[in-house]
């Protein structure tokens, strides 16, 4: 006889793993027990590269007057979501952290991520009236963030190295605008010896995705991201898309694009061109501030121009929805007072004057950036966005509950730049073809979501996503 | 020895086992259970709320022609990895099994070196010496004359590029298989056939492949299992680029899991058990393998 059989061993064994499993993968029953709030100090975590130094300062002199010790960490944008995943089921969440989750607010708010915030009068009063939207920033009344950012950016603009293009007989102050006038740059470039273009194709595609949707937009496009505002139906398969790709192509066949640009990630791409490696970079109004955390070198070689448009003398317009909050407050957070105070703190002269010196994404007062310290390149490229970047007409202002058909969305791929991506590289032929795919898939996609929402309770219809009255070159339903 | 002492003794045995069971369960066997349950639930790894769809996501992984393309891209890998890995390391194996070859030590060493340096890192640093445009293979190329080539951008190129990295990088392991092997047949039968007049060609015909039949099956089993378990290296070099042609199957895991703006964590689990599936059997052919080298063995003794 033994003491301890195997079946008995095997028991205690299961019963233990399972103990284990179940501590480590039930949040709901840790809930409110543990936060970042628990060991005294205000956790503030966030993705933004260019603000870590402005940030990590911000937390040191916040300390004293919420009268707690502010810790702020930054994660890589591409680790973030999923260093946020893991702290939410283990109740590990930090007290502020930045909106890079991906869900829409009534799905933060059912999953318990965020908590109500208020903010003082007097912050209240310096943000316009176009920050506050319900299903967006705020649902049934509450608050729960606002953003920091203008929605008036783009993240297709042209950089120039001002000494390449010198030396290439071109004026880095006057980047051509259409298709034609560009190629010949480039080919100008290559002819001096210069890598001509880089662009961010690789990694998952979502940079170059994104361009396209910019680029498709200036090109005619009436909608974003393959929808159609006044129609509310997917057109990927539209003229605009595929005169943009065929653009790039072209590129690509002349050898005006970088070698390895097809497999490069944003920050590949960026670091050529910060370290002087190419004449040319299509990246996003944070590039200046990006370029400089890379090879401060770079800042007096900055020039930039607008969004390329297919031919001279078409309105560079583009079209961005309403800004979500920039950062939240924690649902499981000790101490929402100080951290909503921490947010609010953000809208202070010294931090925006520190946010617009970094030079990432524009501040919601734009004039900010006029009479600020920054190098011309960044300062045209906020003036280019202020003119030509216009508020679009969205479901969700619309009709707050087709949040619920969002959270209900999968991915479509290939998307756009996987596209981009593969008619680059010889891999799809037909481009048309595939485009229209797309347009299909993503319509099942939405119609898949719609079902599924109704037979919930939603009250949703197609008709969210028609806007017969938008018009171009004008900001839809802007606040008075 | 008394009923008592007997009983004390297992009951420590059995104590001191209780760590790695349940470090095995938690880590190993919760997980595998997890994963089937998340692949029969729609669910987003934000949310508490996981809802029940049955097999509709095996449903949609099946229907995804980007899951089959992963497939064949894993299988394409492992067919070229598997056959260079255990072909070439033999050869190189019977060099350094050479009681005459000088600096023996430091050779077994240096072939050993990339196994133990960090997978990831490697994908890494060879992005940069493959660069197209400024890379050091690039720079030799163009002054030779040939323009730079796009190892990793190229949808023809990429694939093969990374199964030769691969082999280069584990091409260690399975030299350390086969040395262990190669010195399991005694050199006398080598001194013997020497002395009969044998050739090396003919030492190697009928003596070291034979001897090494049983060995060749658990090698071969043992690489392609290893083959399908790739993620590090061919993340970090080509990201499952250019447009999915090296797509391995781990990848379309991670892309659905953690890549997706509302990741899909059902679907991934689906996927990841059909894969589960596929591992399982190479691991079964593992067991056989074994089972038929044993036979074989016995066969020769």
């Amino acid at each position: 006889m033994t003491g301890m059989t195997r079946r008995t061993l095997l028991g205690a064994s299961v019963f233990a793993a399972v103990s284990a499993a179940t501590g480590c993968s039930d949040s709901s029953s840790q809930s409110g027990t543990a936060s970042g709030g628990a060991t005294g100090t205000l956790d503030w975590w966030d993705h933004f590269s260019s603000f870590k130094r402005l940030n990590d300062d911000w937390a040191k002199t916040q300390s004293s007057p919420l009268k707690t010790n502010v810790a702020h960490t930054y994660y890589d944008a591409s680790k973030a979501t999923q260093a946020f995943q893991l702290a939410h089921q283990a109740n590990k969440m930090p007290d502020v952290y930045s909106n890079v989750i991906g869900l829409p607010l009534p799905a933060l708010v059912s999953g318990k991520w965020v908590h109500e915030v208020t903010i003082p009068a007097d912050i209240k009063s310096k943000l316009p009236k176009d920050a506050f939207t319900e299903g967006i920033t705020q649902l049934d009344g509450k608050l729960y963030g606002f953003p920091m950012f203008s929605f008036r950016q783009s993240s297709t603009l042209v950089w120039v190295n001002k000494d390449h293009w010198s030396k290439a007989g071109l004026d880095p102050n006057n980047v051509p605008t259409d298709y034609a006038a560009f190629k010949d740059a480039l080919g100008k470039l290559k002819s001096a010896g210069i890598q001509p273009l880089t662009l961010a194709i690789g990694a998952d595609g979502g940079r170059i995705r994104d361009q396209v949707d910019d680029m498709a937009q200036v090109a005619g496009f009436p909608g974003y991201q393959g929808l159609q505002f006044t129609t509310g139906e997917y057109a990927y398969h539209h003229d605009a898309y595929v005169t943009v790709i065929e653009f790039l192509k072209q590129l690509n066949d002349d050898k005006l694009i970088m070698p390895g640009s097809n497999n490069f990630g944003v920050v590949d791409a960026r670091t050529r061109y910060a370290s002087g490696a190419v004449g040319t970079f299509i990246d996003g109004i944070w590039c200046a501030g990006g370029s400089k955390a890379l090879a401060p070198t770079i800042v007096d070689k900055l020039a930039s121009g607008q969004i390329l448009v297919p031919t001279s003398g078409m309105d560079p317009w583009c079209y961005r929805g309403r800004p979500a909050a920039t950062y939240f407050v924690s649902a499981d957070s000790k101490n929402p007072d100080a951290a909503g105070k921490l947010i609010a703190s953000f809208m202070s002269d010294d931090y925006q004057k520190g946010m617009v010196e970094a030079m990432d994404q524009p501040p919601l007062n734009l004039d900010l950036v006029a009479s600020s310290n920054v190098v011309d390149a960044y300062k045209k490229g906020v003036e280019y966005c202020k003119k030509n970047v216009f508020l679009m007409p969205q479901a969700i202002v619309k009709n707050p509950a087709v949040a619920r058909i969002d959270a209900l969305r999968k991915p479509v791929t290939p998307h756009v730049g996987n596209i981009v991506q593969g008619y680059l590289g010889g891999s799809i032929k037909d481009l048309k073809a595939e485009l229209k795919k797309l347009s299909d898939a993503t319509s099942a996609d939405r119609a898949q979501a719609l079902t599924k929402a109704k037979a919930a309770g939603a009250k949703v219809s197609e008709a969210d996503y028609v806007f017969s009255d938008w018009k171009p070159g004008q900001d839809y339903g802007a606040a008075k | 020895m008394t009923s008592r002492s007997v009983r004390f003794k297992t009951t420590w045995i059995w104590i001191f086992l209780v760590p790695t069971v349940v470090l095995y369960g938690v880590y190993t066997i919760y997980p595998i259970i997890a994963s089937y349950w998340y692949s029969l639930v729609e669910w987003n790894g934000f949310d508490a709320d996981q809802k029940f769809v049955g097999l509709s996501n095996y449903r949609e992984v099946f229907a995804d022609p980007l899951f089959w393309n992963s497939f064949k891209v894993t299988l394409f890998f492992m067919l070229l990895v598997v056959p260079a890995r255990v072909l070439l390391t033999l050869l190189l194996a019977m060099v350094l099994n050479s009681p005459k070859l000088p600096l023996i030590g430091l050779l077994r060493s240096a072939f050993f070196i990339p196994v133990v340096t960090t997978t990831a890192i490697i994908g890494v640093v060879m992005r940069f010496i493959l660069d197209p445009a400024s890379g050091p293979i690039t720079t030799v190329l163009t002054k030779l004359g040939f323009g730079g080539v796009d190892f990793l951008g190229d949808q023809h190129l990429a694939l093969p590029t990374a199964a030769v990295l691969y082999v280069w990088k584990f091409f260690g392991v399975t030299m350390i298989y086969w040395l262990a092997a190669l010195q399991t047949i005694p050199y006398e039968l080598y001194e013997a056939a020497r002395i009969d007049g044998a050739g090396t060609g003919q030492l190697f015909r009928h003596i070291t492949l034979p001897m090494l039949k049983p060995f060749l099956i658990i090698i071969t089993v043992l690489t392609v299992e290893e083959t399908f378990h790739n993620f590090d290296l061919m993340y970090t070099l080509t990201g499952g680029g250019p447009y999915f042609h090296t797509e391995i199957i781990e990848i379309y895991i991670y892309r659905w899991a953690f890549a997706a703006s509302i990741p899909q964590l059902g679907h991934a689990s689906a996927a990841a058990v059909i894969f589960g599936l596929l591992v399982a059997v190479v691991g079964a052919l593992q067991l056989w393998g074994v089972y038929a080298g044993r036979r074989l063995r016995g066969d020769q003794r």
